[in-house]
């Protein structure tokens, strides 16, 4: 169990109602992780998702042997881990904190049982964990984005695919 | 109004059930396009989340130099625009309709209402949509992840903003 104040400094549960705060309080955990300690690897089934109430994680993926590239950091605040609330999914990158961090906990499984008690709280959690998703994939896209700024080559090559899948 | 079998068959949709689908339909409505309207724009605030019934409509951003890069396009079945349904969010690309196209709205206040009322309804749109932003994300990051293998003139590029480190 966490203190609901700690689960208020973190922005996605910040507007979350007292009630629910509560509940999800219930369940969560606050551990204290390492600099260079991992959270997970790349492609891994996630149980558990990661908010950061100290410290910060860096999320990377390996593109050849020795070169990887830092898609993002999650500071204070924020969270990673969202894949575990996606049943049969993987990690799209790997977690590795850059320094000493405090992260509160959920457990996914304890999360989904509690949506299953509650779907007021099962909607206001998703939503909020959505709306954290699109701000990722949106930062990834504006990463990408800026890359092809000068390189026309890279511009014509993606013009003759498909950038994303439309929902 | 528009009938719950018209949206039965929408990808995003599926999850589910009948009473849910009439419910939406309840608070959808329909409208024709010619090709080459313009939905929305880059940026915009939007007020309606969108199902295409017919036709097809393009996601495209503006880049600097050279024509619009077209992040994707929409089929028939699919939705776009759902940034009007996540609180501080603006559209992420400009939407227009490649072809005449038909086009199903749903209200973001209307929908957000119903979804305060019918928490399970919520639930399973947001859950829906969260499975569907995974698999998004999956393929923008393969594509970039492509792209620099493709075209390591632009890796460079990355370790001046830090998005690229070599072990």
């Amino acid at each position: 169990m966490v203190p609901r104040n700690d689960l208020k400094r973190i922005y996605m549960l910040s507007d979350m109602p007292e009630s629910m705060l509560a509940r999800l309080a219930d369940i969560a955990h606050l551990y204290i992780y390492s600099a260079n300690m991992s959270l997970f690897e790349s492609g891994e089934n996630l149980k558990h998702f990661y908010m950061v109430l100290t410290g910060q994680v860096s999320l990377s993926i390996d593109l050849v042997t020795d070169v990887s590239i830092t898609l993002g950091t999650v500071g204070q605040g924020h969270a990673c881990g969202v894949s575990a609330f996606i049943p049969e999914s993987r990690s799209s990158s790997k977690a590795v904190c850059d320094e000493p961090s405090e992260l509160i906990v959920l457990s996914a499984d304890e999360v989904f049982a509690l949506f299953e008690e509650d779907w007021d709280l099962a909607y206001q959690f998703t939503s909020r964990i959505v709306r954290l998703f699109k701000a990722i994939m949106d930062h990834r896209t504006s990463i990408f984005i800026k890359s092809l700024k000068n390189n026309p080559q890279v511009q014509k090559s993606l013009r003759q695919t498909e950038l994303a899948q439309i929902i | 109004m528009v009938h719950a079998d018209e949206l039965s068959g929408m990808h995003a949709l599926q999850d589910l059930d009948r009473s849910q689908t009439e419910k939406l339909a309840a608070i959808a409505t329909k409208a024709e396009y010619p090709a080459g309207t313009v939905l929305f724009r880059h940026k915009q605030k939007l007020t309606h989340y969108n199902l295409l019934l017919e036709g097809s409509v393009a996601l495209t951003i503006d880049l600097e130099q050279g024509d619009p890069l077209t992040l994707g396009v929409v089929e028939p079945g699919r939705s776009f625009g759902i940034s009007a349904l996540i609180r501080g969010k603006r559209s992420t690309a400009n939407a227009i309709c490649q072809k005449d196209s038909t086009v199903i709205h749903l209200s973001e206040e209307k929908m957000l209402e119903l979804f305060e009322q019918d928490g399970k309804l919520g639930y399973c749109f947001m859950f829906r949509v969260l499975r569907i932003f995974k698999s998004r994300m999956n393929q923008r990051t393969r594509q970039f992840l492509v792209s620099l293998e493709q075209h390591p003139e632009i890796q460079p590029a990355f370790e001046g903003l830090g998005h690229i480190s070599f072990g």
